[in-house]
């Protein structure tokens, strides 16, 4: 973190907020540099090109509006405003052609309520503000600059030093993927992949995705896709991009595959053992001594079941409820 | 610039940056973008009509550091550079041509300036506030020009916060603005 900026430092550990990942039908006509979807204070969808003369496509593209009753609603969200830049000639357009009739939120409303409602991972914020030392900077140099304003090339180098030296201090924040956890239940035939960040989310497999979360809900999001690669933009909040993949119902601890550098088990009882590393496809490793696991993959568990979590070497988790414990 | 100008342009492209840092984000600048909103008082005092030409350079140059802070803070945000630098770029060309023409312009200046940098945008407000009070609103070739004047570019800028639309037709403004001082200046040398 960059001491010197004055961040505010925020830690949020939600439960689930709007879905705000709606699907449209949507065509481009090429040439254009950028197609802007603007959905007024919900935010937008951005289309980077160029797209050439004569490419027409359509596509169905995520709005980050909100749908106050899902999709019962979604008729009645008004349509984007579409804005198309482009730098040659007047030909290219974008047209909406209204919601897609297949929304993903309704794969959504077939993953069980109980996995639906665990607590999203914590985030860490960092809110885009100007740094107390780039503001004495900024004033400094204009103090400096109007005192020298006799001297035109020395305001000049002034000033120009002033701004490299701002932009050099307000560096970007972090951005990007913090947390991914796999939930899981063994009786559920649907399970979830939550990837949890802050600033920009990069979107992998976005046919998979059912749902878009904010913090603060309802936040103006800003879709992108440049290339084939989608992601969400949220200044100073955080963002949740959620994908449904199919559940292991028969899964036994013995059935386990992949390697874990951390697992911990929770019994019926409500108590949590840490039993270090396992790969699987070996017997669960007995209790050895070290920490619970984080507070908030402790958080909004069912009581009365057992739970299996663990931390693979990538630093993903996998939390899953109702597995078998020796 | 006047002095004067400067030092307030400075102080009101300042103010929201220090105000969002200082009340530890009580007064949070949220979905709006901040490079927007700072090139607002440049641009509006940039171009006032004023008798002597002398200094116009500092407006232009002392506007870069706020200007630059405010479209690092955007980056650290929704806004991306390849939006910004374009933007931050224009802005400035905009204040240096405003500046440029304010001391040199006449009685043509004056008028134009009144009308395409002032007047447009104050009557998009003024039509927009009233059809909040349920009017008709402006007509459509109206807010089509008072958005891309140099005012209405960076307002609008400011408010869509996602990315500043095209500067040509703002700066344009800018440039006929500058081409009727330098006409008028030859009419007056060849009238002497």
């Amino acid at each position: 973190m960059n001491l010197l900026a004055p961040v505010l430092l925020t830690l949020s550990l939600t439960g689930q907020g709007e879905n705000r990942w709606w699907l449209a039908d949507v065509e481009l006509t090429g040439p254009f540099e950028r197609v802007v979807l603007d959905c007024g204070e919900e935010g937008s969808t951005v289309f980077h090109g160029p797209y050439l003369k004569g490419e027409r496509t359509t596509e169905r593209v995520p709005l980050p509006v909100v749908s106050p009753l899902g999709v019962t609603s979604l008729g009645s969200v008004p349509a984007p405003a579409i804005e198309v830049v482009e730098y040659e000639s007047f030909d290219g357009g974008a047209a909406f052609h209204g919601w897609s009739a297949a929304q993903p939120a309704g794969d959504w409303e077939a993953v069980p309520p109980g996995l639906r409602a665990r607590p999203r991972p914590p985030v860490e914020v960092l809110r885009p503000r100007a740094p107390w030392s780039a503001l004495l900077l900024v004033c400094g140099a204009f103090a400096l600059g109007f005192g020298l304003r006799r001297r035109p090339w020395a305001v000049a180098a002034v000033a120009c030093a002033g701004a490299i030296a701002t932009v050099w201090l307000v560096r970007p924040l972090a951005e990007g993927v913090e947390t991914v956890v796999l939930e899981g239940d063994v009786d559920a035939a649907h399970w979830v992949i939550v990837s949890a960040g802050a600033g920009r989310l990069p979107v992998d497999d976005p046919a998979s995705v059912v749902r878009v979360e904010s913090e603060p809900d309802g936040a103006p999001l800003l879709f992108e896709r440049d290339g084939a690669d989608w992601s969400v933009r949220l200044a100073g909040g955080a963002l949740y991009a959620i994908r449904r993949t199919p559940g292991l119902p028969d899964l036994g601890t013995a059935r386990w595959t992949g390697a874990f550098d951390a697992v911990w088990t929770r019994d019926a009882a409500g108590s949590w053992a840490h039993r270090g590393p396992w790969v699987g496809g070996n017997p669960l490793p007995g209790q050895v001594e070290g920490d619970d696991p984080p507070g908030w993959l402790r958080a909004g568990l069912p009581p009365g079941r057992t739970v299996l979590v663990g931390r693979t070497p990538a630093g993903t988790w996998t939390r899953v409820t109702g597995v078998e414990l020796p | 610039m006047s002095s004067p100008g400067i030092v307030l342009a400075f102080g009101l492209s300042v103010l929201p940056l220090l105000l969002e840092t200082a009340s530890g984000g009580s007064l949070e600048v949220r979905g709006a973008s901040r490079l927007g909103i700072a090139l607002l008082p440049w641009l509006a005092l940039a171009g006032v009509p004023r008798a002597s030409e002398a200094g116009w350079h500092l407006g232009p140059l002392l506007a870069l550091p706020p200007l630059a802070l405010a479209a690092s803070v955007d980056a650290r945000g929704a806004l991306g550079w390849s939006d910004l630098l374009p933007a931050l770029g224009a802005g400035v060309a905009l204040i240096a041509l405003l500046a440029f023409a304010a001391g040199r312009g006449r009685g043509v200046y004056g008028v134009l300036w009144t009308v395409l940098v002032a007047g447009l945008p104050a009557l998009g407000v003024a039509f927009g506030l009233s059809a909040a009070a349920g009017t008709p609103g402006p007509p459509p070739v109206l807010v089509w020009i008072a958005l891309r004047t140099p005012l209405g570019w960076a307002w609008e800028g400011a408010r869509a916060g996602s990315a500043f639309a095209s500067p040509a037709f703002a700066v344009g403004i800018g440039a006929l603005l500058v081409a009727v001082t330098v006409f008028e200046r030859r009419r007056a040398g060849a009238d002497a």
